[in-house]
């Protein structure tokens, strides 16, 4: 009898892992593969951006700000529900439930966690610029280019 | 009386074999009590839910036909229903309105169910299924609004995978986002993706037109099973004793011309909001411009509006806790002997009006404040993140609520009489969050008393 | 209740709503069916075509078919439904009917079949929609993006697939297919594109990879659709029309914050200009539809602009239509007036491009450089030149000074030469004239060249206002002050050997005239319009004898510890001279600067600083610290200035006096030029 309930036992066991096993193969297919979100961005040249002006990059959600100085780059998605900030007269102005940052991305009101991300601006040879949202920097940080 | 009715009277075995040999009928019962036929008790309220499911089901069949879930296609596949398509137009509003009528119908069916106190007794599983067919149907709601394709449709979603998102809120503030996300395991699993496109849609699709549908075909079953299981419709406690064909109609045919007359003032009320109004059809999206104000379904909006004090107490904490209160009534409120009356007697009447009057006041309070004067980050600039997530009108109202229903059970008790005062405190803020992301709402989340008052864009 | 009852009540209940219901869907039926305005439409057409059938005597029995009729354009992924309400669009008999059975106007369905374009690409509109509210697609609860255009706008379309932005537009072109486009119809739209030309909309904004950064990038302007634009500063309606002439009639109230010039036009020119700014785009349709010219725009390959053509394109819209510039009323820093004659004769070509190519910081003047611009080399010569030739005079012909006036020539010298090169030519800041040893070797050419062009990038001006008689007249005073007249210039050299020649330059003349031939001591002699106007005997004999009583020996002299120049040696020399002043421009070199800056900044701070700010940031005047300037423009470029003053601006004449500022001496306009040459810090390459 003791070998009988061991089989059981052990079929039970195996069925369960083996059905877990397989649930969560099952489920894992609904989670695709997604990456490239934060690859390097190369935007064109310093001077296609004009002067103390914030330029807005559409394919990739930020904000290139050139003055006499450098450029910089800051992400123009709001980091209370993602949606795409707007330039205001003294900063940024989200739409959607009405944040607000300053002009170095700090939250000033508004439901917004978080304040906004400064990303890495590098310069490349031939004079592109090439942004990295993979590293944040402060808002200080510029990239001088020639 | 006349001879088909005397007829009728008497030939029990043919009636009852009516319903007893037919396989759609047949989950009725032979016999119905005579207190379930009140219209005043239920309003028939779970007959016009199934009823209509049955036209979602049969528009949806010919919508789905000129449907296509393709990010290029699916905005004008529905334009040319509505152009081209022979009572496409038809067709269509009425799936939208008796959509929208199911939602407001199953918080109102929700709201009969709980105040008769029809959870008790041996009905605390159906109640928990009732609960899964609502959080289907709104989902099967939200999942529907994203097909057209169009701006109001896309900025909706788009909203609504940012509040399933809202964990980050908690998990940035921790730090830990980078190992543990499960915002962003909700949004993924949700739209495919961090942003709404083709994967979204075609999740979407599927959900509205195959899982949603048969989930609730099956749960719907379960709940009608359950029902016949536990004795019919509730009814209170004075019938309690009563046995066999005590007090009780054979259902064929008075069950039959009532569910018949249901059904036909079902189809008149959404045909005729079908001929006078059409459903939205926005823009195209155009992931470029948000729609500003950008608002979720409007059934969404009362979490919206929380959400706007904090990501995480508004779209997390908040509706977590009220799912989790809503399931565990049945099983925390065991007192039998309210089932089947109306607000638990002069009471549970009292408990109910003073709790309604209570939550406008505290919750129309903080809001005046908060428009007023502003909230905590105004008053405190610089101030920890933490503390905006923790106190809001949201956690602060829910707080309340939780105190005050706890102070009532000990004060009077009774579990019931708790049940009833933080479940009716609740469902009042809820509908005044709802109202006021509805109408009063503007571009940026402004108040505005009206529209016609929102700036020009 | 009794259970019959009850019964008997339902019944009721069923009987009154299943009548309701009927009713309702009969009704529903009939309207949604039978009483749609298209079918509508088909019904009175076909009363229309029988009875011009009638009329016309055509027998045969009409089987018009019913239903919904569409164009599919997978091309431009479109599909428009118009010709089911617009039955007789393609009948030629039908002209003059009233809408919507009326045929198309004009000839354009010749060349624009239906069944390749459909109807919407041009029109504009809701090509799937079968209501006329929905088709036209303007009122704002259709949501529809793309209203239907009425004249003038519709012209606008044409723009797709006909608009070269570079080519005139009044030349036909051969289109693809062979048919010959003639611009027929679309005459508001070229007029737009006459106005966007002339009124110098590209010295902002880029078109098709031409033009400026200041403002957006005009390329697809035309595809922006309503939704796009704020409307919260117009009044009337809210269409992209609309919204453009408002635009134009006051940039910065419609967009706060903007920079763009008032351009005050009139009302149809406003039409038109926003018609043709309706009509930038770039489809995402076939390249068959397009002309060829369009397509070479799109991937760059364009017409070269001439030099007039450069400047109305690019330059117009700041410096003026003429060249006048802006004045600090109407704008802040105010624009230069580069046409200004005392400006032209004084900016060298290099001057010119130099600060094209580089722009000045701090200002809106930008870089033109090609790759930013978009433009080409040759084009922006060809402005330069354009603009460097407008202030010269024409049809002045061969010199003589036998013809000429000295005593004429006198007060001519006295009012405009004298400020530099002393009174009676005895030279001041500039190099005396009188000299015998100069007079006997310059002929009568090289000083009339001299005259005219001026010597780029020195204090030496081209006096192009002068007519031929006045330049008689001073050439005859200046040759009065010596006795003899050397013949024309004309010698042979052999064969220069280069790399000795700039040994020699630079070990022997570079400390006197500048490791460049820029000037220090010595006057520039590696300058373009020097040696076009010397002659090599002229230079021969220079370098050979030097000239009496200046710093300049002679280098053939048999003289102690000195390398002795030959003919083959002085060959070098100017051969290397010459190649050198040829070569690609790299720095502007300053040149001379014998002043002494500390007294200039004194003699700045009294006499400059109300017009140019205490340190030249530039306040009424312009800005003389920026550093694009000081690179660009020579000690002689600002000594000239200072000296001539600049006509109809506010710079006085301060090498003679002019109104309430006195004349200052020669010593301390070097000063000043010393002072304002101290604020370079760096030294920018073309």
């Amino acid at each position: 009898m003791q070998r009988r309930n061991f089989i059981r036992q052990t079929a039970i066991t195996l069925v369960s892992v083996t059905g877990m096993v397989a649930v969560v193969s099952y489920l894992r297919q609904f989670f695709p593969r997604l990456a490239g979100q934060k690859r390097r961005i190369t935007i064109g040249d310093s001077a296609q951006f004009p002067v103390d002006t914030y330029t807005y990059v559409e394919e990739h959600n930020l904000f290139v700000y050139r003055d006499h100085e450098g450029i910089r780059a800051v992400s123009a998605v709001c980091t209370h529900l993602g949606c795409i900030i707007e330039k205001s007269t003294d900063g940024f102005e989200c739409p959607c439930h009405g944040s607000c940052y300053n002009t170095k991305g700090e939250v000033l009101s508004g439901p917004a966690p978080r304040d906004l991300s400064w990303y890495r601006v590098s310069g490349q040879a031939g004079g592109k610029i090439v942004i990295d949202p993979g590293t944040v920097v402060g808002p200080e940080d510029k990239y001088i280019s020639s | 009386m006349s001879e088909e009715q005397s007829h009728n009277q008497q030939n029990v075995p043919a009636r009852a074999g009516k319903i007893t040999r037919n396989f759609f009928l047949h989950i009725h019962a032979t016999r119905v009590h005579v207190h379930s036929m009140k219209p005043t008790y239920t309003f028939g309220l779970g007959m016009i839910l199934g009823f209509l499911f049955l036209i979602m089901v049969f528009t949806g069949v010919i919508l789905m036909i000129y449907y296509t879930p393709s990010v290029e296609t699916a905005y004008r596949s529905v334009k040319d229903i509505v152009n081209v398509v022979p009572g496409g137009r038809i067709i269509r509003n009425m799936h939208r309105w008796a959509s929208q009528g199911m939602v407001i119908v199953v918080f109102l069916h929700m709201l009969r169910v709980f105040y008769t106190g029809s959870y008790l007794g041996n009905r605390s599983l159906n109640w928990v299924i009732g609960v899964v067919l609502l959080i289907l149907i709104l989902l099967s709601n939200f999942s529907g609004y994203l097909l057209p394709w169009d701006q109001l449709a896309y900025w909706a979603v788009t909203i609504g995978s940012n509040i399933a998102a809202s964990a980050r809120e908690l998990t940035d503030l921790l730090g830990i986002t980078s190992f543990f996300d499960p915002g962003g395991f909700l949004k993924k699993l949700l739209i495919g993706g961090e942003v709404v496109g083709q994967p979204a849609l075609s999740r979407f699709f599927a959900l509205h037109v195959i899982f949603l549908p048969l989930s609730t075909l099956i749960l719907l079953g379960i709940h009608f099973w359950r029902i016949r299981k536990d004795g019919g419709l509730s009814r209170p406690a004075k019938y309690a004793g009563e046995r066999g064909t005590e007090n009780k109609w054979l259902a064929w045919p008075v069950l039959m011309w009532t569910e018949l007359g249901i059904l036909v003032l079902v189809v008149l009320v959404v045909l005729f909001f079908a001929l006078v109004a059409d459903a939205p059809l926005l823009e195209q999206a155009n992931p470029s411009y948000p729609e500003n104000p950008a608002k979720s379904p409007w059934y969404f909006l009362g979490i919206q509006e929380m959400v706007s004090y904090s990501a995480f107490a508004g779209g997390m904490v908040v509706p977590l806790l009220y799912l989790v209160f809503l399931f565990s009534i049945p099983y925390k409120d065991r007192e039998d002997g309210y089932v089947g009356v109306w607000f638990s007697g002069r009471t549970g009447i009292r408990l109910v009006l003073w709790s309604v009057s209570a939550t406008f006041l505290l919750v129309l309070t903080q809001l005046f404040v908060m428009i007023r004067f502003g909230w905590l980050r105004d008053w405190f600039p610089g101030i920890s993140q933490w503390f905006v997530m923790l106190i809001n009108p949201a956690t602060i109202t829910a707080a309340m609520f939780i105190a005050a229903s706890e102070i009532v059970r000990r004060r009077l008790d009774s579990t019931r009489m708790a049940s009833l005062v933080l479940f009716t405190c609740a469902f009042v803020a809820l509908v005044v969050f709802t109202v006021v992301g509805i109408w009063f709402r503007g571009p940026n989340w402004e108040f505005y008393w009206s529209a016609s008052q929102w700036p020009l864009q | 209740m009794d259970e019959q009852r009850y019964t008997y009540r339902v019944q009721w209940l069923v009987l009154a709503g299943a009548a309701l219901l009927l009713l309702l869907l009969i009704a529903t039926w009939l309207y949604e069916g039978f009483s749609k305005e298209w079918r509508r439409h088909q019904r009175d057409y076909a009363k229309v075509l029988s009875e011009k059938n009638r009329v016309e005597g055509i027998s045969g029995v009409q089987d018009l078919e019913r239903g919904i009729f569409q164009v599919e354009l997978p091309q431009f992924d479109r599909v428009d439904r118009c010709i089911s309400c617009h039955n007789g669009m393609e009948d030629r008999r039908m002209e003059g009917l009233p809408q919507p059975h009326a045929a198309h106007s004009g000839t354009f369905l010749d060349d624009h079949p239906v069944s390749k374009y459909g109807c919407t690409i041009c029109h504009g509109g809701q090509g799937r929609a079968l209501s006329v509210k929905d088709a036209f697609g303007r009122l704002p609860e259709t949501h529809w993006p793309y209203p239907m255009l009425e004249q003038p706008y519709i012209q606008s379309s044409c723009g797709k697939c006909h608009l070269a932005i570079f080519r005139e537009p009044a030349e036909p072109g051969i289109e693809p297919g062979g048919g010959v486009f003639t611009g027929e119809g679309m005459e508001v739209f070229v007029g737009g594109k006459i106005l966007f030309s002339r009124e110098g909309c590209l010295g902002c904004h880029k078109a098709r990879g031409v033009g400026g950064i200041l403002g957006p990038d005009l390329t697809r302007q035309g595809e922006k659709t309503k939704h796009e634009y704020s409307f919260q500063n117009i009044a009337g309606e809210q269409t992209v029309s609309n919204w453009i002439k408002e635009h134009f009639r006051d940039p910065e109230m419609v967009s706060p914050g903007s920079q763009m010039l008032q351009i005050n036009l009139a009302e149809e020119d406003l039409s038109a200009l926003a018609t043709f700014v309706m009509g930038l785009s770039k489809p995402d349709i076939p390249i068959d539809y397009f002309s060829v010219l369009t397509l070479n725009e799109f991937k760059g390959v364009r017409d070269s602009l001439d030099g007039p053509t450069g400047y109305s394109y690019l330059c117009s819209a700041c410096h003026g239509k003429q060249g006048e510039g802006k004045d600090y009323k109407t704008y802040k820093t105010g624009v230069p007036s580069i046409g200004n004659r005392d400006f032209l004769r004084v900016a060298s070509t290099g001057f010119i491009r130099f600060t094209m190519e580089k722009g000045r910081s701090l200002r809106q003047m930008g870089s033109w450089a090609g790759p930013v611009s978009g433009m080409k080399e040759t084009e922006l010569d060809g402005i330069a030149s354009h603009l460097k030739e407008r202030a010269r005079l024409t049809g002045r012909s061969g010199l003589s000074a036998m013809g000429g006036d000295a005593v004429e020539g006198a007060a001519l010298f006295d009012q405009l030469c004298s400020a530099c090169h002393g009174k009676n030519g005895r030279g001041d800041v500039a190099v005396a004239l009188n000299q015998e040893g100069f007079l006997d070797r310059a002929d009568d050419a090289f000083i009339f060249e001299t005259l005219i062009s001026g010597r780029g990038n020195t204090a030496m001006p081209g006096w192009v206002h002068l007519d031929q008689s006045d330049l008689e007249n001073i050439l005859s005073l200046i040759r009065s002050w010596s006795t003899s007249r050397p013949p024309l210039n004309s010698m042979d050299f052999p064969e220069p050997d280069l790399a000795e020649g700039y040994r020699l330059y630079h070990f022997l003349c570079s400390r006197c005239h500048g490791e460049f031939g820029e000037g220090e001591t010595g006057p520039s002699i590696i300058n373009k319009d020097f040696l076009h106007a010397a002659g090599n005997r002229f230079l021969y004999e220079t370098i050979a004898e030097g000239r009496a009583h200046t710093a300049m020996f002679g280098w053939s002299a048999d003289v102690y510890n000195q390398e002795k120049l030959e003919l083959q040696d002085i060959s070098n020399l100017v051969g290397y001279m010459r190649n050198s002043a040829s070569n690609p421009l790299t720095y502007i070199f300053p040149g001379s600067n014998p002043g002494d800056w500390e007294r200039g900044a004194v003699v700045f701070k009294e006499r400059c600083a109300e017009c140019h700010g205490p340190t030249g940031e530039g306040i009424k005047g312009p800005a003389l610290n920026n550093q694009e300037f000081l690179s660009a423009a020579s000690n002689g470029y600002l000594m000239a200035t200072m000296t001539l003053g600049r006509i109809g601006t506010g710079m006085p004449s301060w090498g003679y006096g002019q109104g309430d500022y006195p004349a200052l001496d020669g010593k301390s306009r070097w000063d000043l030029v010393a002072y304002l040459r101290s604020w370079q810090r760096i030294r920018i390459k073309y």
